[in-house]
């Protein structure tokens, strides 16, 4: 990774951004308009893209995303905004972009966010390895991997729905809550050597349906009241400081696929691995 | 009656005679010949006799009297035949007849007797006394009797005849004696030969005599009836006549005063001798005793008659109005003094209707009045000219000084009632005040709250108004401000970074290049100050060219993003006016922004703004406003967009702010083919 597409209309601002990712020693192309951003795309492959949303054009900057996208599938996108219609959100989320960050934002903020995405390959190979390690699963077959491929997605809906803040936190703990529901049953189906199909399957399909609920929420930023709180669920105060964290970029959507796994193993079994200790005081520590 | 009449002119005949022919000797045979000829006839017959009538033996005893010439018998005889006739009218047939038949013979025979002797007398019996009665009685009474017998020689007659002689004789020697047997003989005589028959024809006289009288109460009965008839007529006529009289007036619209006049002359004109007056209540003119009378009248409502011969003086109440006071010669009878009580008792009715009429014509003038003050309440719009006008118009309605105070605004002065008002007091002197008029005060006083909650309501509206224009703004304004922001906090973080690495050369473009969007943002800020600071403060010349050039940098990015063309005039013109530029700059950027949202989404969507001497014209090419809907896009909460797209105000207000600038705000069809809206001021040249 490192041809870095920069799409920005305010010259000022986009001659700043390019210095600033250059300063990563990144190869930045910028662009001031979408169809000046469409046709860089053509000549070459980005591995990242920084675009604003709002623009005068044929189309704006998630549309230039979401073309983009078709071409390079695997491609990384960081959106950045002043200020978003309703209906941003919920495209951003379908495009599946990386980050969403709002102006003004400052020049760390955006390094972390482009060296966490940038990060983000690796780093999801390397919780696959923690996950199984920790589950003492053996190497995946071909339908955990698009099982795993869906639950990464979701985590990912999850991540930029409370990063671009169209999520309350309690519809965010509503949300979670099912989440927690689905990470069981994928602790439990990981945990089998090997997965029927069906059930894969069957898991891969509610995880479409959590995402479509969490995008109609996201969109229509209603406020749903989470269920009353038991020993099991996540209590509020915690959930506050997680999703605190998630915003603050703290966490990544990477990490959140340790969240639920990390709260559920006993805590003497955490505290005799270091690392596992480490992370679980990165997501649900109170300090 | 008839007895008494009858016995006097008796008495008077016998005086009459007995002074002319009646010696001494014969005197107290007179006398008490009368006196028992009136007993018999008044008392005695019908008692002491039985059935029978005395006068026939009376008349021959009387014939016997020698004294007695024959004309002087013969009125003795007429009056026996009267007083029969009168007294006992036996035959139904013919009474007089009857009794001449009764008595002549029997007369005739005793007479001759008594003054010829019985042999002397034999040929006048013979040729007078028994044939008489039968001719008399064939020709007279050809039913004469109860056997109705034609012809029949009466044993009776016969009897009289007979006996007459004797009693002749027997009045000669002793005529005391003979007035007091012979009648005694003569009725046991007949008691005997025809009791039946007598008391048959005493029944038929008994019979005669009721059906008589009852006749004549029938007579009497016809005759009453009739004058009450009359009288009833006379009434009817009177009542049907003050009936005409009430409907004529009744039919007129007429108030009371003049019904009162038109009344006056009629009565004058019906009983012209009369003085006719209305009095009204509490005026009570003449001597003492009538003021006292008519106020007497006044408060107990009953008429008052008063009549001297030929001179008359009435009075009657009219109700809640006064008192109809008449003096005159004439004669007020009882019939037409009915009429009259009646005639003024609907009177009164119809001038209660005329008063509930009046009142009702004045209730619905107040409310007119009422009406046509809310109307001019609705174009007032500073509370102080809603007080003032309260005041104004309540003290003209009512003529009475009074006072309001609201919201620390006092208006007028005035002790009196303190009746409630909308956050403050009314005070008004109430003493006396009719109860309609009172609950149009009332009314008048809420619909006076009502106004100046509308002003309250605009003030708030305009406020909500503005901040809803602000909140649209901000979307673009935030991009608009959030984009140089974040470069600026970018161009910071560089800077730092090179300034660590000790690349100064760089720093500085950085910052230098920040400096370019705090320009920008300042630009930004400052349009949004004129355009919040100006509004709400007084007018001064502007320039639509200004207004037109700090509207777009609010809106322009908006059009840029929703690619909407926005064709402008050229921006070095000069157009003055004397106004609020910020009001003025709201209305032109909602006028911009209900255009640009017309146009979303529509290919090729085209907005033109034109300037012109006091006037900006905003037109595009969208649907424009439906035929429908033009009469209402300026109500205010009218809105054909969606709930929470927008309340419906921006219209309404921009109405009201080009008004309250004596300008306008028009709505046409554009030559582009959607909406044209036109603000509309009066230019001001230099």
């Amino acid at each position: 990774m490192n041809r870095v597409l920069v799409l920005e209309d305010d010259n000022t601002l986009r001659e700043l951004l390019v210095d600033a990712v250059e300063s990563m020693e990144y190869d930045v192309k910028a662009a001031e308009s979408a169809t000046m951003a469409l046709h860089l795309g053509r000549e070459f492959d980005f591995d990242l893209v920084i675009s604003d949303i709002r623009m005068a054009g044929p189309t704006d900057g998630l549309g230039v995303l979401a073309a983009l996208k078709q071409r390079l599938p695997g491609m990384a996108c960081i959106v950045i905004t002043g200020y978003a219609d309703k209906t941003a959100p919920l495209r951003a989320l379908q495009i599946r972009v990386d980050d969403y960050l709002y102006k003004p934002f400052e020049v760390k903020d955006l390094i972390a966010a482009v060296q966490r995405v940038h990060k983000s390959q690796s780093q999801r190979s390397w919780y696959r390895q923690v996950l199984h390690r920790l589950l003492g699963q053996a190497a995946s077959d071909a339908d955990l991997a698009e099982l795993q491929a869906s639950r990464e997605n979701s985590l990912k809906s999850f991540f930029v729905g409370v990063r671009s803040q169209h999520l309350y936190a309690e519809t965010a703990l509503n949300l979670w809550d099912a989440w927690e529901d689905l990470e069981v049953e994928y602790l439990r189906v990981a945990n089998i050597r090997v997965v029927a199909a069906e059930v894969a399957r069957r898991l891969i399909d509610r995880y479409g349906l959590w995402q479509a609920r969490l995008s109609k929420e996201a969109a229509s930023q209603s406020f749903v009241a989470a269920g009353t709180r038991s020993q099991e669920k996540v209590d509020r105060a915690t959930f506050r400081r997680f999703v605190d964290r998630i915003k603050a970029a703290k966490l990544s959507a990477e990490d959140l696929g340790l969240a639920v796994a990390l709260r559920r193993i006993p805590g003497e079994q955490r505290k005799r691995n270091a690392e596992l200790e480490r992370l679980f005081q990165r997501m649900w520590g109170s300090a | 009656m008839q007895k008494t009449v009858l016995i006097v002119c008796c008495l008077l005949l016998c005086g009459l005679t007995e002074a002319q022919n009646w010696g001494p000797p014969s005197q107290s045979g007179g006398v008490l010949a009368l006196l028992s000829f009136v007993l018999l006839e008044t008392r005695a017959a019908p008692l002491a006799l039985g059935n029978f009538s005395p006068a026939p033996c009376w008349a021959v005893a009387l014939a016997c009297l020698p004294q007695l010439s024959l004309a002087w018998v013969l009125v003795c005889l007429a009056c026996a035949i009267t007083a029969r006739t009168v007294f006992l009218p036996a035959s139904p047939d013919g009474p007089i007849r009857d009794a001449v038949v009764d008595f002549v013979p029997a007369a005739l025979g005793a007479w001759a007797v008594a003054r010829l002797g019985w042999w002397g007398s034999i040929p006048v019996l013979l040729l007078v006394a028994i044939p008489l009665p039968i001719a008399l009685s064939y020709l007279l009474t050809p039913h004469s009797g109860v056997g109705k017998t034609r012809a029949s020689l009466k044993l009776e007659h016969l009897a009289m005849v007979s006996l007459g002689p004797t009693a002749g004789l027997l009045g000669q020697v002793q005529p005391g004696l003979c007035l007091l047997v012979w009648p005694s003989v003569l009725s046991l005589l007949r008691a005997a030969t025809s009791s039946d028959e007598l008391r048959q024809r005493r029944s038929q006289h008994i019979e005669l005599r009721r059906a008589r009288s009852r006749v004549t109460l029938q007579e009497q009965l016809v005759e009453q009836t009739e004058v009450r008839q009359e009288v009833q007529q006379r009434l009817l006529d009177a009542r049907a006549d003050s009936f005409a009289l009430l409907e004529t007036l009744a039919a007129r619209p007429l108030t009371q005063a003049q019904a009162l006049h038109e009344i006056l002359l009629a009565l004058r004109q019906r009983i012209p001798q009369g003085e006719w007056h209305f009095l009204p209540a509490g005026e009570y003119p003449g001597d003492v005793t009538v003021g006292a009378r008519l106020r007497q009248v006044w408060t107990e409502g009953s008429p008052w008659f008063w009549s001297s011969g030929q001179s008359t003086q009435a009075a009657w109440r009219l109700p809640q109005s006064g008192v109809i006071f008449v003096q005159g010669p004439f004669n007020l009878n009882s019939e037409m003094q009915q009429t009259l009580g009646v005639f003024f008792y609907y009177l009164s009715v119809w001038f209660e209707r005329i008063r509930a009429q009046e009142r009702l014509v004045l209730m619905l003038q107040r409310l007119q009045a009422l009406l046509q003050g809310a109307g001019q309440l609705a174009t007032l719009v500073s509370p102080r000219d809603i007080l003032g006008l309260l005041v104004e118009r309540a003290g003209q309605w009512t003529g009475r000084a009074c006072a309001v105070r609201s919201g620390g605004i006092q208006v007028g002065e005035a002790s009196g009632r303190v009746l409630p008002f909308e956050g403050g007091e009314f005070r008004m002197d109430t003493l006396d005040m009719d109860p309609s008029e009172l609950e149009a005060l009332r009314l008048w006083l809420v619909l006076g709250a009502g106004a100046l909650d509308r002003c309250q309501a605009q003030a708030n509206l305009h406020q909500s108004s503005k901040l809803a224009a602000i909140g649209q703004l901000a979307a673009g304004v935030a991009h608009e401000l959030n984009t140089p922001l974040g470069a600026i906090s970018v161009g910071i973080g560089m800077a730092l970074q090179y300034l660590e690495t000790d690349r100064l050369e760089k720093a500085v473009s950085r910052l230098e290049l920040t400096n370019k969007s705090v320009e920008q943002m300042r630009v930004i800020v400052s349009k949004m100050l004129n355009y919040s600071r100006e509004s709400g403060e007084g007018r001064r010349l502007v320039n639509l060219t200004d207004i037109l050039r700090d509207s777009l940098p609010l809106v322009e990015h908006a059009f840029l993003m929703e690619k909407v063309e926005l064709e402008l005039p050229p921006l070095d013109q000069e157009f003055l006016v004397e106004a609020n530029g910020g009001e003025l700059q709201q209305v032109l950027i909602n006028l911009l922004v209900n255009a640009r949202l017309a146009l979303a989404g529509r290919p090729g969507a085209r907005v033109r703004v034109l300037l012109g001497p006091g006037t900006i014209l905003v037109e595009d090419n969208g649907p424009g406003v439906a035929p429908e809907n033009v009469e209402r896009i300026f109500e205010p909460f009218f809105t054909t967009r969606e709930v929470g797209q927008g309340v419906g105000l921006g219209l309404s207000i921009s109405r009201e702010i080009l008004v309250a600038h004596q300008g306008e705000l028009r709505y046409r069809r554009s030559e582009l083919g959607g909406a044209c809206f036109e603000m509309m001021m009066a230019e001001v040249k230099e």
